[in-house]
Order: C-alpha cells, then structure tokens, then sequence
C-alpha cells in the first residue's frame, strides 16, 4: 500500500519536472548557441536602446492610465450593492476572456471607420501605426484584468476593521494610514506588477492595430519580431533575453507581494 | 466629510458607467458596421472551413497535452513542499508573462539547432513551419495558464477531506480520484475552457514558430493577420466575431460555474 502512494507520487513529480523542465530547455536553450559578447555588443546599439525607453514610456503611461481607472471601478464592485451586477461583471469579464487579436481587430474597425479621423481633426492626435496607439492598446487589453485583480484585493478588506478603528478612536487619516493601507498595499502592487507584465508582453492586439514600424512603434515584443523578420537572431535574442530579465524580475516581486498579502491576512 | 464621500460615490459611478459603455461599445460597433454578405461569403470559402477545422483540432489536442501534463504539475506545486518551489512557479509562469514573440523565437531556436534536429529526427515528428508546431507552441501556453488555474482549484480543496478519506481506508489514488478532484471540478473545468480558448486565440507564437502561410498552419487568428495584412478587414471581423462569440459562451458558462478568471 505504502509502496503503491510513494509510485504515484513519484509519477506526478515526475510530470512536474518534465515540464519544468521542457519550458526552460524552451527558453533558454537558445542563449548557449551564441557568443555572449556578440549579445552584449547589442544591448548599446541606439535602436535597441530608443525601443527600451519606448517601452519604459508607453508602460508608464498605460500603468497610470489603468491604475486610476481601474481603482475606483474595483471599488465599486467590491463595495456597493449594484443593479443588475451579474450583467456587469459579465460585460466587465469580456476583454480578459477575448483573444487579444479580436480585441486589436475590433479597435481597428472602429479606429479605421471613424474615430481617428475625427480625433486627428479635433485633437490632432492619430492613433493608428502611432505610440498612441501602443498606449491604447495596452490599456483597453489590461483595463478589465486589473479591475477583477483589484477588486480580489478590496473583497480582502473587511469593512468592520476600519469601524473597530474609528471606535478605538482613530481618526480618518490614521485609520487610512495605519489600517487601511498596510492591508491593501501588498495586493495593489502585485496588482500592479501583473499589469506591468502584461503590458509589457502585448504583442498580438499591438501587431495588428499598430503594427511594427521601425523606429517609430517597436516596443519590445514587436522589436523581437522585426529583428526575427529580417533576419538578425543575434539582435531578436538580445532583446528576448532583456524581456525575459524584465519579466523574471517582476514575477519576483510578485511573489513576494503574494507572500506579504498573505501575512497580512 | 459626508459631502465627500457623496462625491466620491459619484466619481465612482460615474467611471464605473464610462467604462461598461466603452466596452459595450468598442465590442458592438462593428456588429452594426459588418454586413450580411461578409459572412455568407466567408462560410462558403474553403480556406475558412479549412483553418476552422485546423483550429479544432490543434486546439483540443493542445487541451488533452495540458490536462495531462497540467493536473499532475498543479497537484505537485499545490500539495508537496520542497525547496525549489518557487523557482518552478516562476518558471511554469514565465511563458504567459513574456511577449509572445519571444516564446515563438526561443521555440524556434530550441528546435532549430543541432540538439533540437536530433530530437525532432529521434520523435520522428518534424516541428518548425508545421502543423505539429502549432500544437506545441499552443501548448506551452495553454499549459502554463492551465497550471495556475488548477493550481488554485487543488489550493481550495481542504486537505482535512482527503486525510479523512485516507483515515477510512481508501488509497492515494481513489482518494486522488474521488475525492480531490470531484471537489475542485469548477476550478479544474474553468481551466479547462481557459486554456481551449487561449490555444483557439493565439497566434503570436505560431506566427514566429510556424509560419503564416494559407491552407497549411493557418489556425483562425492566423488567418485573421493574414487577412488584415492583406487589407481584408471585412473577413478579419468576421472571423474575430465568430472568435469572440465562442468567449462569450465559455465566459457564461465560468460564471455559471462560479469559476475565478484571473488566477496569477
């Protein structure tokens, strides 16, 4: 009998390994066939540099972008009793479940049609094969994601600590600073971190609504494409590798604001 | 201080509503804009119902791999602790948190050089520009966003059960079978959908992988690109809307089944 567990169990951690194991050969393996000072030699080169601080850019702004969007929608879905709530967290559901490519098709058909015409006349801002766009993008494809994550993180927070708080006394600022905020704090930036990490991976909705323009829209995800398009691994890898050190950087800190959110409760 | 929290209600409310009305809209505008003839014209192509039925088959085939590479891997890195398993999440995460370009790229490279050859010639399946690369790129996708949707449903099964179902006499494996994965069987189906409608979606992957080339390894969103670079919207977003009705359904049917969609 005893023997009979220890098998299964060796057979699931088996699987496990296998597949650890098979995604870093997938990864990784790539970095052995080529001569590292030819991958660092690329890292200076101005284009990959000017791609870099696009993407720092256009992360940014779609993080405010998203953030201060997505804050007072989670709030209200956690806290207030709402009319028809079924429907509108199942329209809210909708972007997160949509492949990105419908989603950059869908904003194409309306940008196209209309809109950014009409914006570029009034505003003077064009969208499409533009950085606005990459913005755009980004956030119509993160905006829904980050709303369910930070409503997860106020469903967290009972509302009678705050009211033991206020009885004990506290004022509005103190309880904020004291209670509230350590509470919340490690689920927003895990929050916030998983938002970075998905802006900075869009690459489906970003091929097709703004496409990779040399130069002008190569952020990192459609600079890897346009290297691997015309021929230059050495320089696709090395922007490959940056993303995979920026991506590995952020499931990190995500873990540990998991593991202090976790403390918290 | 009550007049404040009055305005911040309705700041609230205000962006909340603002935001529903963008989604509705940004989703049925182009319903209104799509004629008729565009998908009568779109059924009776064969190109179509060739890349539909390539999309079904990859996609449920990549479902199969994932469940059974997935369970066994979400089981592990709920239930056992060992050192290294922080490493291991991050790893099993990693394929969802990079551009999918670059997952497309370490694909090609991982089987396009001389190791990669000798396992391909040894499998005796060839990989890069086929439709077996297709599965394999879908899968590593499906797999990871799977894993953390499993993961989460084995997390909230209490261990309490299954140690009392061992107490009464039954066997890892009954009790493995009987009792943990009935009670995580909206977390395990949600993950199910999941990961079909991530292979059914993707495309960023196979494209550097695989290739975009008609009648061969051109899977729905594919042919979505394909028609897009060539200026056919009005096809594009016809395939788009066949695309997001199947989301919608599966969305339905998560929500029916209480199901959690962001899992991380």
């Amino acid at each position: 009998m005893k023997v009979k567990e220890n098998h299964i169990k060796l057979l699931f951690l088996t699987l496990c390994i296998f597949s650890v194991l098979f995604i870093s050969y997938v990864l990784f393996s790539g970095f052995f066939y080529f001569r590292f000072e030819k991958i660092l030699g690329s890292i200076l080169k101005p284009s990959v540099l000017s791609s870099l601080q696009l993407t720092v850019i256009t992360v940014s702004v779609s993080l405010i972008l998203t953030v201060s969007i997505s804050l007072p929608c989670a709030y209200a879905l956690s806290r207030f009793r709402l009319p028809f709530r079924n429907l509108i967290e199942t329209i809210i559901d909708l972007p997160i479940i949509f492949p990105p490519a419908v989603l950059g098709i869908f904003l194409l058909g309306i940008f196209s049609s209309f809109l950014d015409n009409f914006l570029y006349r009034t505003t003077g801002i064009k969208f499409i094969h533009t950085a606005y766009g990459i913005v755009l993008v980004q956030c119509v494809v993160t905006l829904s994601f980050g709303i369910r994550i930070l409503k997860a993180v106020f469903d967290t927070l009972d509302p009678r600590i705050e009211r033991v708080s206020y009885s004990l006394g506290a004022g509005f600022l103190q309880t904020f600073r004291h209670v509230t905020l350590p509470i919340v704090l490690p689920g927003i930036l895990s929050g916030i971190s998983i938002i970075i990490v998905r802006c900075i991976a869009e690459f489906e909705a970003l091929m097709l609504f703004v496409g990779a323009v040399q130069g002008k829209t190569d952020v990192l995800s459609l600079r890897i494409f346009l290297e691997f398009a015309t021929g230059n691994l050495e320089g696709a890898l090395t922007i490959g590798g940056i993303s995979i050190l920026l991506a590995v950087m952020s499931l990190i800190f995500l873990k540990k604001m998991e593991k202090a959110r976790f403390h918290m409760l | 201080m009550k007049k404040n929290v009055k305005a911040i209600h309705v700041y609230v409310y205000f962006v909340l509503t603002l935001y529903i009305l963008w989604v509705v809209f940004l989703l049925s505008y182009n319903i209104v804009h799509t004629n008729l003839s565009s998908f009568s014209s779109l059924f009776r192509s064969s190109e179509f119902h060739h890349s539909l039925k390539l999309t079904l088959i990859t996609s449920t085939i990549t479902t199969f791999a994932a469940l059974i590479l997935g369970i066994p891997t979400a089981y592990v890195l709920s239930r056992f602790s060992f050192r290294s398993k922080v490493l291991f999440e991050i790893l099993l995460t990693l394929p969802i948190a990079l551009p999918a370009s670059q997952l497309g790229l370490s694909l090609l490279i991982a089987f396009d050089t001389p190791l990669g050859r000798l396992i391909q010639e040894k499998a005796g399946i060839s990989l890069v520009y086929s439709g077996n690369g297709i599965v394999l790129a879908q899968l590593i996708l499906a797999m990871c966003f799977g894993i953390k949707v499993w993961k989460n449903a084995f997390d909230n099964v209490d261990t309490r059960c299954e140690h009392v179902s061992r107490t009464l006499g039954a066997s890892y494996w009954n009790t493995f079978f009987s009792i943990t994965l009935p009670l995580a069987r909206s977390g395990i189906i949600t993950g199910i959908i999941l990961a079909w409608s991530r292979a059914a979606g993707e495309y960023g992957a196979v494209l550097v992988f695989c290739g975009a080339f008609r009648g061969k390894t051109d899977i729905l969103p594919i042919s979505v690109f394909l028609n897009v670079s060539e200026g056919n919207i009005e096809t594009a977003l016809a395939i788009c809307f066949i695309l997001a009705f199947t989301s919608m359904i599966s969305i339905v049917t998560i929500r029916k089944l209480g199901g959690r969609l962001t899992a991380w």
